[in-house]
């Protein structure tokens, strides 16, 4: 029994494409079909090059798809629609709702620290008690008895400069770290608003980068389309120009 | 970013420094106190000895025939000022005892407010550095 016989005119990927979309109620039109796919990168131009059939002369080659510049054509407009419609948008004014959440919350902080610092009170402030100096315990018997205190007196007034002394002393260890918490205080609102300055700084330049890589991914976005529109066009031998699509 | 969350770690630190400081406060309050007890027994103790001294050492005089001498005038006040020294020296040891009480109560409330406000600035910190990197809105970046 003699093999069976090679078919000549084997379903090109259109035709089972085109099978796929007669049974997909979805798609209303292959054009529509095509269009999907490659909206969704999952067709690249470069697979409408198909595979011509054999000739009778057993030569073979490449043909542009019948029929498939309509289809091309709906797809480079696709991509076209695409190419125009910014999707840096969308993304932009999220940006700058976000840079204004940051404000706030950093505003915020900063007031925050601002409130606690100034609510803060020194407490080393205030004045060191009064020393306590005794009196002559003896000074009413020895009145009585007519004895003179002096001795009693000096030593008293040794004892009470010697107290105020001590005190003194104190106050000014005192005032000594008032003035150290102080000046400590007013340096930590120094840094608050170092702090304040750097923030600010610091968010314009991550706004800005923001906004930089935004365009960039933009533009590598445009150019991959432009990239597969050209694809495309060329493959197909679609003039751009007849679209009257402009870039 | 829940701040709630955020601010937990902080306030955690703050609880703990205010146990701190309330701890400082209560011991101090407390060897306040203590201090002021055993300053009174001791001028009241003194108080007391010095005066039933008193009466023997003009008995010994009297004895002698010396009430109305100098040497009982001189005694007197030799008596008197070491007297009124050992009632100083008290008042002077009770009084250190609470001005150093109430610089360690000053110390303790600084100790606190310096960790207040350490907390506070680094918590503002963490929050601007956050707020600054645009954090949230790094996922649309592919980064």
């Amino acid at each position: 029994m003699a093999p069976p016989k090679k078919n000549p005119y084997p379903r090109t990927p259109d035709m089972v494409e085109r099978g796929q979309v007669a049974k997909n109620p979805t798609y209303s039109s292959y054009n529509d079909f095509l269009a999907e796919q490659i909206a969704k990168g999952q067709i690249g131009a470069m697979d409408y090059q198909q595979q011509q059939p054999p000739t009778q002369n057993g030569g073979g080659g490449t043909r542009r798809s019948g029929g498939g510049n309509g289809v091309a054509t709906q797809a480079i407009k696709t991509l076209f629609d695409q190419y125009n419609t910014s999707q840096g948008g969308d993304l932009m004014a999220l940006l700058n709702n976000y840079v204004n959440q940051a404000q706030a919350a950093g505003d915020q902080a900063i007031q925050n620290l601002q409130q606690t610092l100034t609510g803060q009170q020194n407490p080393f402030t205030g004045q060191v008690q009064a020393a306590v100096v005794a009196s002559n315990p003896l000074a009413k018997y020895m009145q009585a008895s007519g004895v003179g205190s002096d001795q009693v007196d000096a030593m008293q007034q040794m004892l009470a400069s010697q107290a105020a002394g001590a005190q003194q002393a104190m106050q000014n260890m005192q005032n000594t770290m008032s003035q150290t918490w102080q000046a400590n205080q007013q340096g930590r609102q120094a840094d608050a608003a170092t702090q304040q300055a750097a923030f600010q700084q610091a968010l314009a330049n991550s706004q800005q980068n923001a906004q930089m890589q935004l365009a960039q991914q933009e533009q590598k976005r445009k150019q991959d389309l432009m990239m597969q529109i050209l694809q495309m066009a060329i493959s197909r031998g679609i003039n751009l120009n007849s679209l009257g699509v402009k870039f | 970013m829940a701040l709630a969350n955020f601010d937990l770690p902080y306030q955690q630190r703050k609880r703990s420094a205010a146990m701190t400081r309330d701890a400082s406060l209560a011991q101090n309050a407390y060897s306040r106190f203590l201090a002021q007890q055993r300053g009174s027994r001791d001028l009241a103790e003194l108080d007391r000895t010095k005066t039933a001294g008193l009466g023997r050492m003009g008995a010994a005089y009297g004895r002698r025939g010396l009430a109305t001498s100098g040497i009982f005038q001189n005694a007197q006040n030799e008596y008197g000022s070491n007297w009124l020294q050992q009632k100083q020296d008290i008042n002077d040891g009770l009084m250190q005892a609470l001005q150093r009480l109430e610089f360690a109560d000053q110390n303790a409330k600084n100790q606190y407010q310096q960790t207040e406000a350490d907390v506070e600035a680094q918590k503002q910190s963490d929050i601007l550095a956050t707020a600054a990197s645009l954090q949230q809105f790094k996922p649309f970046l592919g980064s």
